[in-house]
């Protein structure tokens, strides 16, 4: 782009004393303070004119600086200290001076929860396995299951206030309506819990209440501990790297989506077919249930303004 | 009225009066004439007129000598039907005993004022019902069960008029039989002209089928046909606007205005567009017309009633080719009751009939006060002998600023709020030592916890991030010594829109369709019930006067006038005003006031946003300042922040043209970054981007508004287009010059969009 960036800037100023709203002229404003190099001013003024791209840039800019200036110690450090832990580990097993730890975390394991928590653990390389477990009543509880929705709806929020503004979909943390992202969070998992119940008792599916309840909250574990972490890093992404963002958080769902079909699979002990078409009808039985919600409503609307009219007119005319 | 004797009889027979009005043709309204009382009376008329052609050739004679001034001209004819009923050293006052139509005659000019049109012209245009409307004293709008209404006047409808003579005047009573409506009138001359009251006593309304909606006192007094009089009729729109006669009008129907705005007890929620600068509503009862400047004029102002009155003004060329203007009461409106909420209802009348006393002044202006000053210094030595104006402390030697500090506003996070400082209490001192102005009048906005959009607290606390009480004392001591005041900002009606801190359910007010009163000003708010506003109000102040030396300054109150229909307390609108009067009255701490209506401005230590002309309404020629002319001298007023100014210069020039000091709305931090928060409406507030500015505008401006200030203006006139003169009790003058050319006169030259300050006139 060629322009006389610089030469514009003081009559955009001029604009902003008249009205500070023109977001135009903010951009316009980041645009020269790009052009001069200097990214700090740059990057707030891009902020104001909630321009993503133009922050990006300016931000790829300012951490291109910091890079070239600490990359070199940087990896020094990280090399001196995998020397260090090498070293570490070696005179540690022989001497055995974090056994008293591993003991405490051992007996750790004998509190409930602690132990539900390590089982997440388990579900990254033995999906099927700890299904199982949980069916035959071994492992997991209802508690825990419960927090780990909690911790999930709490990780949904908390993400969309983290993620850095390049990749975030609410310009500024004002426009998160909370209410909304809890009732939009915690309302697919309510009803998936119940429709899947449902059609699981009636086509012959082996899981209780409880363990649909206990399972799925345990196929969403790679949301649980990864969504966190990938909006933390998404602010040291810029643009050029959106592939790592998206990827991740893709993949993160469809994770997900996959420990959810294992766990209907295993928890009612259906085959592939059975379980295709549980998946179907239990989303289609969530479709009505959202369906009757909004009819229900409508009708009881209706009722109550009826109700309201006639006392108005009764008042009025009466 | 029998026994009032009409002394012109004796002296001379009855024609005479209407040679002399030919003659004289002081009145340019022509004529009613009342019929020729020498018709059918045989030998005893031609005798009676030849006496009289007698009297009339010496008369004649007499005229030619020249020790006869004008002062000395017979007084103007008076037609027959109208009886003296009053005189005073100024006036003589007749009376139409049946129409209740009246005649005054200014014995120092000869003028005859008259209060309605007896008989028509060829060419003019009023159908039986205007005419009816012209002649009678009074007319009213009945509203029948459905809701629909109609007018009818003395003249036109059958009635019952009784009226009997009072102490300087008549008392009559007009029952409108078809419609069982009564209404009581009294009218009184007094020093300065007429006083014309509708006690509320005397309205009845005897038949359930018919309500009495509007009562119309004296429509057509001094009404003016077109253009044959040279002229203007002054509305009381913005600082004053003029219709001048004229023949034709490009406007397409009538300026109907209510005093004070609509009643929002009436309408519930006030209607808001936020593309649309809102008109500014009526803030003075008062309305005048100038039958040539210079000549005479009258003004007439609403004691008691306004809150239910309305201005109403018809330019000639609309419906009639008549210039008139005047009054009207609201006693009873029609309302839609909706009765669901997809908006089905009723139209109905409301229930109970508005219960207030109407009085108005009509003051009766000759010679050099006849224009707009004139009628302005009228209507202010009337508000000082009421005692709603008061001479401010004008001691400081320079012109006050208003700068209004927005402290910060709140911005969501999760569940809760986040405070963003935009000016904290050392900031603001920073930018006050950086400004180095003598006299600013400093007001404080977003003070409060939370900041602008969090409702304020009912005892003094600080956002904690601004400073602490403490400082803020400080701060307020510091700009006291150094000769400025400091000011609170503080909204005692709104309750803002889904804020806590108050109860929907019980504290707001209600319209008379059950819902509650919804505005917008700043914010967009509910508006408390009165006995919450107190509460709050009284509460708040005490604990400020208790603690600091500082004022408030009122928002919304000086310019927001509703009745409130909760069951529990309804308050009229009418006595919403003295309610607000005495609970502000008895408040411990100085008041200034955003806008304020006229009952307020003897509670004022300023004044706060005076608007700069009047709404530009098509109707209207010119805006003129009326409003500060009443204010010069005695109420210092602020003019609207300049930061939010389309047009700077032209502004800052019509601060110096009407003496109105200069504000700004400051902010220490980026206007951006509160972008996000309900303070965004302030688009432009940058210190970095506004200081040099208002220090230059302040030096310009003091030079020239310093030595007029707390004096009268006497004087103010066009003397070119775009050349305006203001001349101040002192003597000085200040010139102002709009145009793109310098203006010479007399070798004083003012430059091209500057002004003048001048030691004597031009």
């Amino acid at each position: 782009m060629e322009g006389f960036y610089t030469e514009a800037k003081p009559h955009f100023e001029n604009v902003l004393t008249y009205d500070g709203l023109v977001i135009m002229a903010y951009q316009a404003i980041a645009d020269a303070y790009y052009k001069e190099q200097d990214y700090s001013n740059a990057l707030q003024f891009y902020r104001y004119a909630e321009d993503r791209d133009g922050y990006s840039e300016t931000f790829w800019e300012l951490r291109n600086a910091v890079l070239q200036r600490y990359l070199g110690s940087a990896l020094g450090v990280l090399f001196g200290g995998w020397i260090v832990m090498g070293v570490f580990t070696r005179l540690e097993r022989r001497h055995g001076w974090l056994e008293p730890l591993r003991r405490l975390a051992h007996n750790a394991r004998q509190i409930r929860l602690v132990d539900d928590l390590v089982f997440l653990f388990r579900f990254i390389r033995q999906p099927a396995d700890s299904f199982y477990y949980i069916k035959q009543n071994l492992r997991g509880s209802l508690l825990f299951a419960l927090l780990l929705y909690a911790w999930v709806v709490l990780v949904r929020i908390v993400s969309l206030y983290v993620t850095g503004f390049v990749f975030n979909p609410y310009a500024s943390s004002w426009q998160i309506y909370v209410e909304m992202e809890i009732v939009n969070t915690v309302l697919p998992i309510v009803l998936w819990n119940a429709a899947n119940y449902l059609v699981a008792t009636i086509s012959d599916g082996e899981g209780r209440l409880r363990h649909v309840i206990i399972g799925s909250a345990y196929s969403l574990f790679p949301y649980a501990l990864f969504a966190l972490p990938i909006a933390l890093i998404s602010n040291l992404l810029t643009r050029n790297e959106v592939f790592i963002y998206t990827f991740s958080t893709q993949l993160v769902l469809v994770w997900c989506g996959i420990m959810l079909v294992i766990m209907v699979k295993e928890i009612h002990n259906y085959s592939a077919s059975e379980t295709l078409k549980n998946i179907l009808t239990t989303l289609f039985t969530m479709a009505m249930f959202l369906l009757t919600g909004y009819i229900l409503y409508v009708l009881f609307n209706q009722l109550y303004e009826f109700i309201l009219a006639i006392i108005q007119e009764v008042s009025l005319r009466g | 009225m029998a026994n009032l004797v009409n002394p012109r009889t004796p002296i001379l027979p009855s024609s005479f009066g209407r040679h002399q009005r030919r003659k004289g043709e002081q009145n340019l309204l022509a004529p009613a004439l009342s019929p020729s009382p020498l018709m059918g009376r045989g030998w005893g008329g031609v005798k009676a007129a030849l006496r009289a052609a007698l009297v009339l050739l010496l008369l004649l004679l007499a005229g030619s000598f020249p020790r006869l001034s004008k002062a000395d001209t017979p007084p103007p004819a008076v037609p027959a039907s109208y009886q003296p009923v009053a005189e005073n050293d100024r006036f003589q006052l007749y009376v139409d005993s049946a129409t209740l139509a009246f005649k005054l005659l200014d014995k120092g000019s000869n003028y005859l004022w008259h209060s309605g049109i007896d008989e028509l012209m060829e060419g003019d245009r009023l159908n039986q019902s205007w005419q009816a409307f012209a002649k009678s004293g009074v007319s009213i709008e009945y509203l029948d069960e459905k809701a629909i209404n109609k007018r009818v006047s003395i003249a036109n409808t059958n009635h019952a008029l009784k009226v009997t003579p009072v102490e300087q005047g008549v008392s009559a009573q007009i029952t409108f039989s078809d419609y069982g409506i009564t209404v009581g009138l009294v009218l009184q001359l007094e020093a300065d002209g007429v006083r014309v009251e509708v006690p509320f006593q005397s309205i009845r309304e005897g038949d359930a089928k018919f309500r009495l909606g509007r009562v119309y006192v004296y429509p057509f007094l001094g009404a003016t046909r077109g253009g044959s009089v040279p002229g203007y009729m002054l509305l009381p729109d913005g600082t004053g606007s003029l219709i001048r006669f004229a023949d034709s009008t490009k406007a397409k129907n009538m300026f109907y205005g209510r005093y004070y705005g609509a009643d929002l007890g009436m309408i519930g929620i006030m209607p808001f567009n936020s593309r649309v600068v809102p008109p500014l509503p009526i803030s003075f009862p008062v309305f005048g017309m100038v039958h040539g400047e210079g000549q005479n004029a009258f003004l007439s102002v609403v004691e008691k009633g306004s809150a239910y009155g309305e201005v109403q003004v018809h330019p000639a060329g609309i419906l009639t080719n008549f210039n008139f203007l005047h009054h009207a009461f609201i006693y009873n409106e029609a309302y839609f009751q909706a009765t669901n909420r997809s908006g089905a209802g009723v139209t109905t009348v409301q229930k109970q009939t508005n219960a207030f006393d109407v009085v108005i002044h009509y003051r009766f202006l000759t010679g050099d006060a006849a224009n707009y000053v004139g009628l302005a210094r009228s209507y202010q030595r009337y508000l000082l002998e009421k005692g709603l104006l008061h001479r401010s402390d004008t001691s400081n030697p320079n012109i006050g600023i208003r700068l209004e500090f927005l402290g910060g506003d709140k911005e969501k996070v999760l569940f809760w709020y986040r405070f963003v400082p935009m000016t904290t209490l050392s900031q603001m001192h920073e930018i006050l030592e950086g400004l180095q102005l003598p006299n600013p009048e400093v007001i404080y906005y977003g003070w409060q916890p939370l900041g602008a959009s969090n409702m304020p607290p009912t005892s003094l606390a600080l956002e904690g991030a601004l400073g602490s009480l403490d400082d803020l004392r400080a701060l307020a001591d510091t700009i006291v010594a150094n000769g400025g005041r400091f000011s609170l900002y503080y909204d005692p009606q709104a309750a803002y829109w889904e804020e806590a801190g108050y109860s929907v359910r019980n504290d707001v007010a209600m319209a008379i369709t059950n819902v509650n009163l919804e505005g917008y000003n700043r914010l967009y708010n509910y508006y408390f019930t009165f006995d919450v506003l107190k509460q709050r109000f009284v509460a708040l102040t005490a604990d400020v006067a208790a603690r600091m030396n500082v004022g408030l300054a009122l928002d919304s109150i000086g310019w927001t006038l509703y009745s409130d229909f909760r069951q529990s307390a309804p308050l009229n609108r009418e006595a919403a005003i003295s309610a607000y009067q005495t609970v502000l009255t008895e408040a411990p701490l100085p008041l200034g006031f955003y806008r304020p209506n006229d009952y307020l401005w003897g509670l004022a230590q300023a004044y706060y946003d005076m608007p700069l002309g009047d709404n530009g309404y098509i109707y209207t020629d010119e805006a003129v300042p009326f409003l500060p002319v009443v204010l010069a001298g005695y109420l210092p007023n602020y003019g609207p922040p300049l930061n939010f100014s389309a047009n700077l210069q032209d502004d800052l020039l019509r601060h110096v043209e009407y003496g109105i000091y200069p504000s700004y709305f400051l902010t220490y931090e980026p206007t951006a970054n509160m972008l996000n928060t309900r303070s965004a409406w302030i688009y432009t507030s940058a210190y970095a981007q506004w200081g040099e500015q208002i220090r230059r505008s302040y030096q310009w401006m003091n030079a020239l508004l310093a030595p007029v200030r707390g004096q009268e203006i006497t004087v103010h006139v066009k003397l070119a287009e775009g050349v305006f003169a203001t001349t101040y009790a002192n003597g000085r003058q200040i010139v102002v010059n709009y145009t793109d050319r310098p203006f010479t006169r007399d070798g004083t030259t003012v430059e091209a969009r500057n002004a003048l300050l001048l030691e004597g006139g031009l």
